[in-house]
């Protein structure tokens, strides 16, 4: 479990950063969403995830289930980051959109 | 005129099968195979690979336990093999040998697959493979090395460490180093205990979502 909890935190710290970029205000309140909105979405898409990963095969290197996921997390996190940080449909999605891209991205490097 | 209907139809469809087996256009059959490494480092567990399929033609689904510098070889097609790590104490060797023995292979694939599910298994990463590649390629077979990384009481990582490009005369013409696959440090989802959280945490969140709206509102 230590291993998804580190995945975990490093998603709130990392989508956190990506927030504030965008709004650049009320750190604390923006570190407090990241948690929640990732504490809603992070361990349903690893489930999500681990299913489709070992119940599905995989024919070629393409790892087509990440792309699945991320996609429906991307989906997923639009209307809470709306909700919470009381912003514009359009905002909301390019701020959810990027955020996922750059923990997509780092997952990739880590 | 009915039995050249049959003909035509009968054509068509094994002319598909018979094109499944094929080589794809611009490509060369390859042999593939992988070899864990690192295993030493864990003398309390076997490590298992399953499913595997050698068989070129009709799929024929086995485990393999890996042993050190063991290398299984992959027909790269139906199935594609995660790597496991269980407990030796927990895992009945004779048991899973028999399986291997059943010759029926439907049966001998259910009953291995019900073997790993019910067992303490802790999965890894696929081993994901090719038997193509570009007809140019000095290359005739392909040996990937994984490395057992660490294992905690559910999960395992294993990474790919090193790929290596060999002639026909199998010598080594080129080699790479690989610094992963992504997501690799799968927790299993059937592990019993830990699965309160996925749906502890997103509840938790929930209501925290709800309560800020309706403090929000509360204020207004």
């Amino acid at each position: 479990m230590q291993t998804y909890f580190t995945a975990l935190f490093l998603t709130m710290a990392v989508e956190f950063g990506v927030y504030y970029l965008f709004l650049r205000c009320k750190p604390l309140k923006l570190l407090l969403y990241s948690v929640i909105i990732n504490g809603l979405t992070h361990p349903l898409a690893f489930y999500l995830y681990s299913e489709l990963y070992f119940k599905h095969d995989l024919n070629n290197n393409f790892n087509i289930y990440f792309l699945i996921t991320e996609i429906i997390v991307f989906l997923a996190e639009i209307y809470p980051v709306k909700l919470l940080i009381n912003i514009s449909l359009k905002k909301a999605a390019l701020i959810a959109f990027s955020a996922n891209l750059v923990t997509a991205g780092l997952s990739f490097l880590f | 005129m009915n039995n050249l209907i049959i003909t035509i139809v009968l054509l068509f469809v094994f002319g598909s099968v018979l094109k499944a087996d094929l080589l794809p256009e611009g490509k060369k059959k390859i042999s593939y195979s992988f070899e864990v490494t690192n295993t030493d480092s864990y003398p309390d567990y076997t490590f298992v690979a399953y499913p595997v399929n050698t068989s070129n033609g009709k799929p024929m689904l086995y485990g393999a336990i890996l042993n050190a510098e063991s290398k299984i070889e992959l027909s790269c097609k139906f199935g594609v093999p995660v790597i496991y790590a269980v407990k030796t104490s927990e895992f009945n060797t004779q048991a899973f040998d028999s399986l291997n023995n059943i010759g029926n292979d439907d049966l001998r694939v259910k009953e291995l697959k019900s073997f790993i599910e019910t067992g303490k298994f802790i999965p890894s990463l696929k081993v994901v493979c090719s038997s193509y590649a570009d007809r140019d390629a000095k290359y005739s077979f392909v040996e990937e090395q994984f490395r057992v990384e660490s294992i905690e009481t559910d999960t395992m990582v294993v990474r790919s460490v090193r790929t290596l490009y060999k002639d026909s005369q199998n010598n080594i013409i080129d080699a790479k180093d690989s610094k992963g696959n992504i997501r690799d440090d799968i927790v299993s989802p059937t592990e019993k205990y830990s699965s309160y959280l996925f749906i502890i945490i997103p509840l938790l969140a929930l209501i925290g979502i709800v309560s800020i709206v309706l403090i929000r509102k509360m204020k207004k």
